[in-house]
């Protein structure tokens, strides 16, 4: 797909690393110019606007912003119509996971990750909303987790979130038809990035084989994913081409929750 | 004989108001939170299940009534939303855990999650409440997983309407509720107490390899493909 003169514009929340960051060098590859939306790890946000303006010069910017704070997330909207003019395509990916099992979460802590996991992405798409109907192919893509189908153990309320989104998905998708927007998500299993979340718990449950254990055992294809591997399916479904497609979930797991 | 006591969240559910009475027909002791308790406490709520713990066997915790969680993308406010989250799936988890708790020193128990099928089904200007019985259908499962290993059996059931709800239900955006007996095989809702049964057995020890399961229980109702391919003799 030559994408180059694409004129496309993307947000992606929790764009400066893991994950979304692969989104946005995919994106911008394709020729869509992107918003880099982060909360944090700000050193990890500017290598990634500098590569992806490596990749396409003047295709992206950042912007610093908590999607679960209304304020925050019309700024961005509005900054990142100002600077392109249009906003075609969402992708909502910014997350915490503080792995947690059922019995450790508290009331605060809970209530934290709801109002950004699920919270976040029902703000960004209200406020989006206005500039998505202007377009001729507005796109919402959710990530969630395979832990929205298969339990963690590591992280009950993380799960609860995760399989939310299924939902927030499916009623988007139902009730944006006739906006001709699509709302679809991708049910990301495993994925290499560099590192995962900075809160306390990140390093209690260590649930890492050895790799190539892990990829014998665990992945019918034998790899794990990668960032781009979520990147190449959104510039897919960002694309005219995926027009019909509203409210699924596609599955990027290498056949692992098959095993 | 020790009484058993069965939890329940004492939303206005009139299927588990029905589950309520016909259990103390078979032998257990249904015990309601009463309205002044804070659900979004986890101190409150196990303050309050505190007397009961040594014979506490089950828990049955409904959905709270979706007719306060209606809203479209478009015009749901924060306030609707922050109202959502603390009368549904932050007690929903709260509870869990308290109930848990407990289960696991009694080394038994069964937490029966009351949910609906709209933790797949969208309702339409409904995300409010179907997202939270998403996340309630994947708290059964971690809770199933966790729980499981002290002979705890947890079961999401994702009920369908029964007769007198379809109106709490309607939306511009689904048929689904709609003229809704004609898509069930009966051309009937089912009456309020259909769960009674299934209910009972799920509070018994027998129920434990359901463990973690998603149980539709709505006669057939989602399963509707449309007129034409009705037949009747």
């Amino acid at each position: 797909m030559d994408l180059k003169d694409n004129n496309k514009v993307a947000i992606v929340t929790g764009g400066n690393k893991g994950v979304g960051r692969g989104i946005v060098y995919s994106l911008v590859k394709a020729g869509i110019k992107v918003c880099i939306c982060y909360n944090s790890s700000e050193d990890f946000a500017l290598e990634t606007l500098k590569k992806a303006n490596e990749i396409f010069d003047n295709h992206a910017f950042l912007y610093k912003c908590d999607v679960s704070a209304r304020d925050n997330v019309k700024a961005m909207a509005e900054e990142t119509f100002r600077r392109f003019g249009k906003i075609d395509i969402l992708v909502n990916n910014a997350a915490l996971q503080p792995n947690l099992p059922v019995g450790f979460y508290d009331t605060e802590m809970f209530k934290k990750i709801w109002d950004v996991n699920i919270g976040g992405y029902f703000l960004c798409l209200q406020e989006c909303l206005p500039y998505l109907k202007q377009s001729d192919c507005a796109r919402v893509i959710n990530i969630t987790s395979i832990h929205a189908k298969r339990p963690s153990v590591f992280d009950a309320g993380y799960s609860m979130t995760k399989n939310a989104i299924k939902m927030f998905t499916r009623e988007a998708a139902i009730e944006l038809a006739k906006y001709k927007i699509t709302v679809n998500y991708i049910i990301l299993g495993a994925c290499h990035i560099e590192r995962k979340t900075n809160l306390p718990n990140s390093g209690m449950f260590n649930l890492r084989m050895p790799e190539k254990a892990r990829t014998k055992t665990s992945f019918p294809l034998g790899r794990i994913a990668v960032p781009k591997d979520v990147g190449d399916l959104i510039v897919y479904l960002s694309g005219k081409e995926s027009e019909i497609i509203t409210g699924t979930g596609i599955r990027i797991d290498g056949g692992s929750v098959l095993l | 004989m020790p009484e058993k006591f069965v939890y329940f969240n004492n939303t206005p559910d009139i299927v588990s108001s029905n589950v309520a009475e016909h259990i103390k027909t078979i032998g257990y002791t249904p015990v309601f939170s009463d309205n002044n308790i804070d659900l979004t406490s986890a101190e409150c709520v196990n303050n309050f299940l505190e007397p009961y713990k040594d014979n506490l066997v089950g828990a049955v915790l409904s959905n709270p009534p979706v007719a306060g969680m209606r809203g479209g993308i478009e015009d749901t406010t924060d306030e609707m939303w922050n109202n959502a989250r603390d009368i549904f799936v932050v007690p929903m988890l709260n509870i869990t855990q308290a109930v848990g708790k407990i289960f696991m020193e009694n080394k038994k128990g069964s937490i029966i999650y009351l949910n609906s099928v709209h933790a797949e089904k969208p309702i339409g200007n409904g995300f409010l409440y179907t997202t939270a019985c998403a996340a309630v259908q994947a708290l059964c499962r971690e809770a199933a997983l966790i729980y499981g290993r002290y002979n705890i059996g947890c079961y999401n059931i994702m009920r369908g309407i029964v007769e007198g709800e379809e109106k709490y239900f309607t939306s511009d955006y689904s048929p689904i509720h709609h003229n809704s007996e004609i898509r069930f095989p009966k051309e009937k809702l089912p009456e309020a107490n259909s769960l009674n049964e299934l209910c009972a057995f799920l509070l018994g020890g027998g129920a434990y390899i359901l463990n973690g399961s998603d149980l539709r229980a709505d006669e057939g109702f989602t399963l509707f493909y449309g007129k034409s391919g009705y037949y009747k003799n």
